[in-house]
């Protein structure tokens, strides 16, 4: 992973913590992704699919218009395989990956439209917080590339950025708060290097269910929402280091 | 001995860890056992697009605390399944007005469903309901149903519109119904269920 990238997401984050306005943390998100060359983003809830009045979930519209009013017209939402998949699954995934999976023929003419619109490929990152409805930050553009091992770290941005725009409140990082054991800043760590449960618990000599207990013990003491969640606290906290 | 406990937006803090709950136990009745699949989601959590600020909830709750069944109202003012969802359920359009509200996710804990017959907490459910909707000012209630229902109400004294016809549903037969809140609806509903008092404990009348 490359340090520079890593430590300009990681100040981005920081950086949309410390914004007093969601109007300046979605500046700050837009400058991240300008030195990406991503154009568009969204950031809104998932109502059901068959919601008509879907777009008051809407926190921050980022696509380009026209897209956004031929989405609408063609009732793309209800059969978009983005919001279909970020209702279900809380790991962030590449547009094309949807296409690996099969798509219907009503979800694939929605993905077609977006790359007709310039929107050839884009991150979903789903959002699944406690005591609020799905939701998804979602960028696009002609051309995706996600620096090697950053993926987690564009994950803790977009929650950061959702949990700023929508207006949950955050319990600041107390000092107080129990520290990590020596075991759980080891496992953190390498979340923090992208692996997985799976992975971690084979580099550890564990069962996947012990890494999942400490994880959860992790997010309870970093009052974080997921993995990636944990990562950034974790780091700003200098309990463990990239 | 149940209770009903009202949360709000207002009192929410003070009862995060009962919402909190709340919310889990709607997943495993909603996504786990009738697998609704449009509020499938990854986190044992079920809220929808109506769980906002605007919504009341009716918390059933055991000596112990326990939650043993629960009710939403919405404000028809303010989206709505049958606004938003299900708009095609009521022919003359869906009822908005200040004094009604949209009553979604009625349910009774599995463990206390009583075979056959209704169980008794359905009584005090449906008691509450009508209770704090006298308390709140709310007229009338409007609900997107399983097709069973109408009957079901009826037999408990309530008056009751049908507001359009039944639709076939991937999760079964709905109708959407509009519910006048009187107290004689009240009065029959504890008679059926053998209620002798108001089931909210500060409610006048």
């Amino acid at each position: 992973m490359n340090n520079a990238t890593v430590w300009e997401l990681f100040a981005a984050i920081s950086a949309i913590d410390a914004s007093r306005s969601s109007d300046r943390a979605l500046d700050i998100f837009q400058g991240v992704l300008d030195r990406y060359g991503l154009h568009s983003f969204l950031v809104t809830g998932l109502p059901v699919p068959h919601d008509n009045e879907w777009h008051r979930a809407i926190l921050h519209d980022g696509w380009a218009s026209e897209w956004f009013t031929r989405y609408d017209s063609e009732g793309h939402f209800l059969y978009d395989p983005c919001a279909a998949r970020s209702r279900l699954t809380a790991e962030p995934f590449l547009w094309h990956e949807l296409r690996t999976g099969g798509l219907t023929t009503r979800g694939r003419l929605v993905m077609d439209e977006a790359t007709e619109f310039g929107m050839r490929d884009g991150i979903c990152v789903p959002i699944h917080v406690p005591l609020a409805g799905p939701a998804v930050v979602t960028v696009a553009s002609d051309r995706i590339e996600v620096p090697p091992g950053t993926m987690p770290l564009i994950e803790a941005l977009c929650v950061h950025l959702f949990r700023k725009v929508s207006g949950l409140e955050s319990k600041s990082d107390s000092e107080e708060s129990t520290p990590l054991t020596a075991r759980e800043r080891e496992l953190l760590q390498w979340s923090a290097q992208g692996k997985t449960a799976d992975d971690i618990s084979c580099i550890l000599g564990v069962t996947t269910n012990t890494v999942e207990s400490h994880q959860r013990n992790i997010r309870d003491k970093l009052d974080a929402v997921n993995v990636a969640h944990a990562v950034v606290k974790a780091l700003r906290r200098y309990e463990i280091q990239i | 001995m149940v209770r009903i406990q009202v949360v709000t937006w207002a009192n929410r803090k003070q009862h995060r860890l009962l919402l909190e709950r709340y919310f889990r136990i709607r997943y495993d009745i909603y996504v786990k056992r009738r697998q609704w699949r449009a509020v499938a989601r990854p986190i044992n959590i079920e809220m929808d697009a109506f769980d906002t600020e605007h919504a009341v909830y009716l918390l059933a709750l055991d000596s112990l605390g326990k939650i043993v069944g629960g009710s939403r109202l919405v404000p028809t003012l303010q989206p709505h399944l049958l606004g938003d969802v299900f708009p095609g359920l009521a022919s003359a359009g869906p009822p908005r007005a200040r004094d009604v509200f949209e009553w979604t996710r009625f349910f009774i804990s599995p463990a206390l469903r009583s075979r056959g017959g209704s169980s008794p907490i359905a009584g005090v459910v449906l008691c509450g309901v009508l209770e704090v909707a006298r308390k709140l000012g709310i007229r009338q209630i409007s609900v997107v149903c399983e097709s069973f229902w109408p009957k079901r109400l009826r037999a408990l004294g309530w008056s009751i519109t049908e507001l359009g016809d039944v639709l076939q549903h991937e999760d079964g037969d709905i109708i959407a119904l509009l519910i006048d809140v009187t107290p004689e609806a009240i009065t029959t509903t504890r008679r059926a269920y053998g209620i002798r008092e108001p089931i909210l404990a500060d409610a006048a009348g």
